[in-house]
């Protein structure tokens, strides 16, 4: 009986893999130490099923010192570099003892880059094996099917282009992240002895610059007057809302008269134009679209909704999610797919009415990926409750996978012109004739239906109301997780298992301050010395060359040792070029940083050690704003005071006649109001918290 | 060499920086519409815009550095 290793890349993977080998559906789970694994029999021989903990080895610096260029690296397991990584410790060992007596060796990881690397690492470093001995198993759903097809099937070669492509990128990032971070790091020290890292990467330097570049425009804008004119009217006895057919009027007094030209007018129905609009059935979710449709729907940030789909994936419910694919290909059966939903309460009769159309084609997109199709679910049903959110996720999948097979939905659009003292006032009306796909996508789709009353030309319309709005323009709309994901998503930057984590990180190391991406003074000082130094590493253009190179390892044009020697050769010229403006580099972060600690300007002296300056303080984790002693860092004093979140602050640099504190001045104009620091505690101050609590209940209606 | 009145990064042009500079352009060119929509003044101008909620952060200060010069 020869013995088998199969190499997953989690446990839940392990388990799926394991209960769909075993002959007879009962392998044994058996425990080590901090670690498991699964003993399954099957045709004769023994499979023994591992698994990693996502990756097990990391790249380490060969060569000593931190400091810079440093480009020797090699992977050593991952509590080498990351000391809360000690879980991965007892799995390693695990994988190595039993490696000893193996035959035959299978990767079964995820397959794509970021898998297909992680299997690679455990077969060379954990079993110590040459990866030309090793199979490959390729599969796009844990269901037991396609593990028992995917494992009978493995490929006798291991996808090496994948490997290289991974370990290409690993290491290139490593490379820039380390060495550029340490960089900036020095600088800083060197030229004012503090140590406070500042870190940029291949991809971050470009998602900062673009959100700096957003940042700009909505900080220096200035919303300027306009006016819309509406008007109810009668026709026909029914009433209809008009708008003023030229839209916006820049001056009030114009406004002013042509609402009093319509003030209690008759008007006649003008031209009347009537279109039936098509709308085609949308195209099925890859990992972006789901992303999005999940911000909107249930505002879940990126990564979350990622996680959520991966556990569903690792469920055996859906498909492998971290695909960039938008079609369903004829070799997956969506027939068994729909007939296994059926089963499910909820989808019962709308599966019904889709398996009774003579041929099941569902919608396509546009976008490909070469290992997975677009997300689906298998039909599975789950073995354990689902938690809500998981719930939300799996529902949203399988509603857009039944409205692939829908009708396109068919609106009817009206618009009809009413004349009135020499104006002309609209009437839009919009009616949905057929759902069609709507009906199988349920909630996630709504149509504004105005439904307006039969009119003819030349039909009296009596005006009966006028309503002039004052309004303001906006300013460029603020990213959100979702948007600034599509965006680079749209500019190829990162790829589809990375760029959630990058746009997290932007807001992590305290260069933006919330989730609206506003960016921080840390964030400017960053982006304008990079700017002013080495512009490349904001510009988008190398990190999108790098990915352009990755595909061609995959496509099998060029190969690792190549790029890699290519990518270190330009990392080097730049080090140089930071090294010989480093005093330089460094004197304006320090400047920047200076103003980020210094932003808020001083409250006064702290009341409780008599000695610290009571500051304006943001803390970068929140970017919340508070007041806090300067001593707070050298530990001595942690007296602290709340804030009002809005409105500027303005010391005053005067005494609160109640309690003595220091007074402040929130916002500005007509809205401002004068407090003090010790606004929630003084008893002079209860109308101040009151007025406050009323904006802040305003403000949050309006971010409704 | 000198520092932005405002914010203290390097200034461009009359102690502003270029931040502030291109803020204050925007005030600037914002005034020609809204004397358009209202027949307003500069001052009446410069005092409606503190309390416009979606002003930019850095065509506030410019606006607030503009009415204390002018007070001064
Ligand atoms: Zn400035």
């Amino acid at each position: 009986m020869s013995k088998i290793m199969v190499i997953s890349e989690k446990p839940t993977a392990a388990r799926k893999l394991a209960f769909a080998l075993d002959e007879h559906n009962a392998p044994q789970e058996i425990k080590k130490r901090g670690a498991s694994y699964f003993e399954c029999l099957r045709g004769g021989h023994a499979i023994y099923v591992v698994y990693a903990l996502g990756h097990l080895f990391e790249l380490k610096q060969v060569e000593k010192g931190w400091t810079y260029p440093r480009l020797d690296m090699e992977w050593v397991p991952k509590y080498e570099v990351d000391k809360k990584a000690t879980n991965v410790k007892p799995i390693i060992r695990l994988i190595k003892r039993l490696a000893k007596e193996i035959d035959e060796f299978i990767i079964a990881t995820d397959y794509d880059i970021e898998g297909s690397l992680i299997g690679y690492l455990t077969l060379r470093y954990a079993c110590g094996i040459d990866s030309d001995d090793a199979r490959r198993m390729i599969f796009s759903t844990l269901t037991k099917n396609e593990l028992q097809k995917a494992y009978d099937e493995a490929s006798t070669e291991l996808d090496f282009p994948m490997i290289e492509a991974g370990q290409v990128r690993h290491e290139i990032d490593w490379l820039y992240g380390i060495n550029l971070t340490r960089a900036l790091t020095l600088a800083i020290k060197n030229a004012s002895g503090w140590f406070k890292i500042v870190s940029t990467g291949r991809v971050q330097g470009p998602v900062l610059a673009m959100v700096v570049e957003r940042d700009k425009k909505i900080n220096v804008f200035v919303p300027i007057p306009y006016w819309n004119i509406s008007a109810e009217g009668i026709c026909n006895g029914s009433a209809i809302h008009l708008e003023y057919s030229r839209g916006r009027i820049d001056n009030r007094v114009k406004t002013v008269r042509i609402a009093n030209g319509l003030q209690e007018r008759k008007g006649t129905v003008g031209d009347i134009k009537r279109s039936i609009v098509s709308q085609p059935p949308p195209v099925p979710f890859n990992l972006g679209g789901l992303q999005a449709e999940a911000y909107r729907h249930f505002g879940f940030k990126p990564s979350r909704t990622l996680n959520l789909a991966q556990t569903l994936y690792l469920e055996g419910l859906i498909s492998y999610p971290r695909t960039n694919s938008q079609k369903i290909p004829p070799t997956i059966d969506v027939k068994q797919i729909l007939v296994q939903l059926s089963e499910q309460k909820s989808y019962k009769s709308i599966i019904k009415e889709i398996i009774g159309q003579k041929v099941l084609s569902p919608a396509q997109g546009k976008s490909t990926d070469p290992a997975h199709p677009a997300i689906h679910p298998t039909g599975e049903r789950a073995s354990r409750r689902l938690t809500p959110s998981e719930k939300r996720i799996y529902d949203l999948i399988v509603r857009r996978f039944l409205a692939l097979f829908g009708k396109p939905a068919k609106k009817e659009r009206a618009r009809v012109e009413v004349k009135c003292n020499g104006h002309i006032l609209v009437c839009r009306g919009q009616r949905l004739i057929e759902a069609g796909w709507m009906r199988y996508y349920g909630k996630y789709v709504t149509v504004q239906e105005r439904v307006i009353p039969e009119m003819d030309i030349g039909d009296a319309v009596d005006i009966v109301r006028v309503d002039v709005e004052e309004k303001r323009t906006a300013p460029p709309r603020r990213y959100n997780p979702s948007s600034l994901l599509r965006l680079l998503e749209k500019k190829g930057l990162g790829t589809k298992a990375t760029r959630a984590g990058i746009v997290d990180s932007v807001r992590s190391r305290g260069y933006t301050l919330n989730d609206r991406f506003e960016v921080s003074t840390l964030g400017y000082a960053l982006f304008e010395t990079l700017q002013k130094y080495v512009p490349t590493l904001l510009s988008p253009d190398f990190t999108r060359e790098l990915q352009g190179e990755m595909d061609k390892i995959l496509q099998g044009e060029t190969d690792r040792e190549t790029i890699l020697a290519h990518a270190k050769e330009s990392l080097l010229e730049l080090l140089n070029s930071f090294k010989e403006q480093e005093d330089m580099i460094g004197r304006d972060l320090v400047n920047g940083l200076q103003r980020y600690w210094n932003e808020s300007e001083e409250v006064g002296t702290c009341p409780t050690c008599k000695d610290g300056k009571m500051m304006i303080i943001r803390s970068p984790k929140t970017g919340k704003r508070f007041i806090g002693c300067s001593n707070y860092r050298q530990g001595t004093c942690d007296q602290t005071f709340p804030l009002p979140q809005k409105g500027r602050i303005v010391p005053l640099g005067k005494e609160c006649p109640h309690c003595s504190h220091h007074m402040i001045k929130v916002g500005s104009g007509r809205r401002a109001f004068e407090t003090c620091i010790n606004w929630t505690e003084c008893p002079g101050r209860k109308g101040a918290l009151e007025k406050l609590e009323k904006q802040r209940a305003k403000g949050e209606r309006k971010d409704e | 060499m000198s520092d932005c009145a405002i914010c203290g990064r390097r200034s461009e042009k009359d102690d502003l920086c270029a931040y502030h500079i291109s803020a204050l352009e925007n005030v600037k060119i914002a005034f020609d519409e809204w004397r358009k929509a209202l027949e307003i003044d500069w001052n009446t101008y410069l005092t409606r815009l503190l309390d416009e909620e979606n002003i930019g952060k850095w065509a506030r200060e410019v606006v607030e550095y503009l009415m204390q010069q002018d007070g001064s």
